[in-house]
């Protein structure tokens, strides 16, 4: 590629950006969330050879959603407890693991809410008057390290995370234990997995013209072929669980948290 | 989708992504229909091959009317598993099958040596895996189902199946889901198989493999003893013998500095009174595959020699064999008559790894001894070269 084509690659994608940033809203912060500058993310599978994501500037929640902020969020809008709410928008697993279609039994309210699905999180943050984060947000602020905003140079930064990942439990603690990262977030890893806005860019290309490859990347010995840093097996996980995903699905692993 | 006050309205976002998914399906259906058609035209292609009109049928032997029966009429029968060391039993019947086969995934903790435990991600709650057996020409559904409690998605890449990532793609699954594909036995053999997710590696290390043997239609010669063993590597934080739980430690899977090399998923699963047993003039066959990640192994019985290896699980048969190779992802098929009493050890004769990171099984042989093939020692006293001289 030029140096001219390069260039104009460039603009192009922060018109994009800019787009894309407009287009999802950009409501004030709330108070529990802090703001993120934005800048060049490499993602684990970029789009073809376009080289590093722009993310544009946007805000994100400091801890994943709680039990108890969903359980508020049942209350104000019904059409999403486990009885009213459409098979297409939520499985059989949505909130199985609530006693009630509004009480939290033994469940700890200050705990990540799990079992939700893309759609009934998607809801709960617009209701918010925000939205999910992207794949590109989240992985812009997970890939933060505790000193900077490259984790993956802090000695021993992909390892911890990986025994987070691999040891979580599945009754995971209250949020917000734990250092916040760089950017002041907290519990990216560990804790539960988060949906994204976007599952779907996890195997389909941005045009959507080659579909499926991206999934397939993921699966045998594909999986490293076209991955930014083979090293980055914390990431690998990340990207195959997002493979596995449709918006009606839910498990006792699967939070989210809210961006604007 | 955005109103004038800037808020996105995510009710018609709702509605496209129902209309994607609607899209996707019709994909699928019809990406489905496509390949059905090319298979069945495949047949008409060429000259050589049977003309086959029926859809579904198969044609790898030009000889057996069985491979003609289509799918829907086969008989089904349930796959009955085997759990290491016992090998699964031969499928009984010497006609072609559909063959239904689930298995299970799990994430748990278990003994990987005395006083030490891992996090070991599981086929049917084993490792390895159980061994899946069916017959040459079988057509086999096969489900994969991934516990509730799972905290990952995994999938299955059966070495036996032809076919994209020999099912990878088609049973990628996260937690509580369940995926279904099915496949033709087109080759006989024994094949290793593996969870596939990525990291792939980091999914095997952690055990996720087995053998399905793909048995001849003839079917092997009737022996007296089977077993089935799976070596692996495993990658810990701690050296070999550290106590606890211990973490996988990625940084030494990558280096192939293997913190254990063990039989059957922990060291002394094949030691003791977990030893395979046998009596003497049986017929002992072993199932033997390399699940790795990363290290070939040097299969070898102290004291014994292999009659016939079917080399590398395929329909090459050597004789008289030593030490036989498997490379990682690579299985064998051995076979040796035992003559002789005693406790014969299986190795991985790359040795270190037998004496020092848990690479040993037991054979232990019961019977009567034979000297005129093996005696004791009959003689020692001291050795002086000066009155030798």
């Amino acid at each position: 590629m030029t140096s001219t084509a390069r260039t104009l690659s460039r603009t192009l994608r922060l018109v994009v950006a800019i787009a894309t940033a407009w287009l999802v809203g950009s409501a004030a912060a709330a108070p529990n969330m802090v703001s993120v500058k934005g800048g060049d993310v490499e993602l684990l599978f970029p789009v073809a050879d376009e080289g590093p994501t722009l993310v544009a500037p946007f805000s994100i929640d400091v801890v994943p959603v709680t039990n108890a902020d969903f359980l508020r969020f049942l209350e104000a809008h019904p059409e999403w407890q486990r009885g009213n709410v459409p098979e297409v928008f939520a499985n059989e697993n949505y909130l199985a693991a609530w006693p009630a279609e509004l009480g939290l039994g033994d469940l700890d309210p200050a705990a990540p809410v799990t079992g939700v699905s893309w759609f009934a999180a998607a809801a709960y943050c617009e209701a918010r008057g925000g939205r999910l984060p992207t794949e590109a947000e989240w992985e812009f602020v997970a890939n933060a390290g505790y000193q900077g905003p490259r984790g993956r140079d802090e000695p021993g930064f992909n390892e911890r995370i990986l025994v987070l990942t691999a040891n979580r439990s599945h009754q995971p603690g209250p949020v917000g234990q734990g250092d916040a990262n760089f950017y002041g977030v907290k519990n990216l890893h560990g804790l539960v997995w988060e949906w994204v806005f976007d599952i779907g860019s996890s195997f389909n290309t941005g045009d959507s013209r080659s579909e499926g490859d991206r999934r397939l990347q993921l699966v045998c010995g594909g999986g490293s072929a076209g991955a930014i840093d083979k090293s980055d097996y914390a990431a690998f996980l990340r990207y195959a669980f997002r493979a596995g995903l449709n918006g009606a699905y839910s498990s006792g692993g699967l939070g989210f948290r809210c961006a604007v | 989708m955005r109103d004038k006050r800037g808020n996105v309205h995510f009710g018609a976002i709702y509605g496209i992504a129902a209309i994607i998914v609607a899209l996707a399906a019709g994909i699928a259906l019809f990406g489905n229909r496509a390949d059905a058609a090319t298979t069945s035209n495949a047949g008409t292609g060429h000259s050589h091959d049977l003309t086959i009109n029926q859809p579904n049928t198969l044609h790898v032997s030009l000889t057996d009317p069985e491979d003609l029966v289509p799918v829907d009429e086969l008989p089904v029968v349930k796959g009955v598993l085997g759990f290491a060391p016992n090998a699964a039993p031969a499928p009984d019947r010497d006609y072609r099958a559909h063959v239904e086969v689930v298995l299970d995934v799990t994430e748990k903790v278990m003994r990987l040596a005395d006083g030490v435990e891992y996090r070991f991600w599981t086929f049917g709650d084993t490792v390895p895996g159980p061994m899946i057996r069916v017959r040459h020409g079988d057509y086999v559904t096969f489900t994969l189902r991934n516990h509730p409690d799972s905290l990952m998605p995994h999938n299955i890449d059966l070495h036996a199946v032809t076919g994209q990532g020999g099912g990878a793609e088609a049973t990628l699954i996260s937690p509580g889901q369940q995926a279904t594909f099915s496949f033709t036995a087109l080759h006989p053999g024994v094949y290793i198989y593996h969870c596939a997710t990525a990291p792939v590696g980091m999914h095997i290390a952690n055990g996720m493999y087995g053998l399905i043997v793909v048995e001849p239609k003839e079917g092997f010669k009737p022996v007296d003893k089977e077993f089935y063993v799976v070596q692996g590597d495993f990658y810990t934080k701690g050296d070999f013998g550290e106590r606890g739980l211990q973490d996988f430690d990625i940084q030494r899977a990558i280096k192939e500095d293997a913190a254990y090399v063990v039989f059957n998923g922990s060291v002394g699963s094949l030691v003791g009174e977990n030893a395979l047993f046998a009596d003497v003039g049986d017929d002992v066959r072993i199932f033997f595959g390399n699940g790795g990640p990363n290290l070939t192994s040097s299969f070898h019985v102290i004291g014994e020699i292999f009659d016939t290896v079917n080399v590398e699980g395929g329909r090459l048969v050597n004789h008289d064999v030593q030490t036989t190779s498997v490379p990682a992802g690579g299985a064998v098929m051995v076979e040796f008559k035992v003559n002789v009493p005693g406790t014969y050890n299986l190795v991985d004769h790359a040795i270190f790894r037998a004496f020092n990171k848990g690479a040993v099984g037991q054979l232990v042989v019961v019977g009567d001894k034979d000297p005129s093939i093996f005696t004791e020692r009959t003689d020692i006293r001291p050795f002086d070269p000066a009155s030798e001289q």
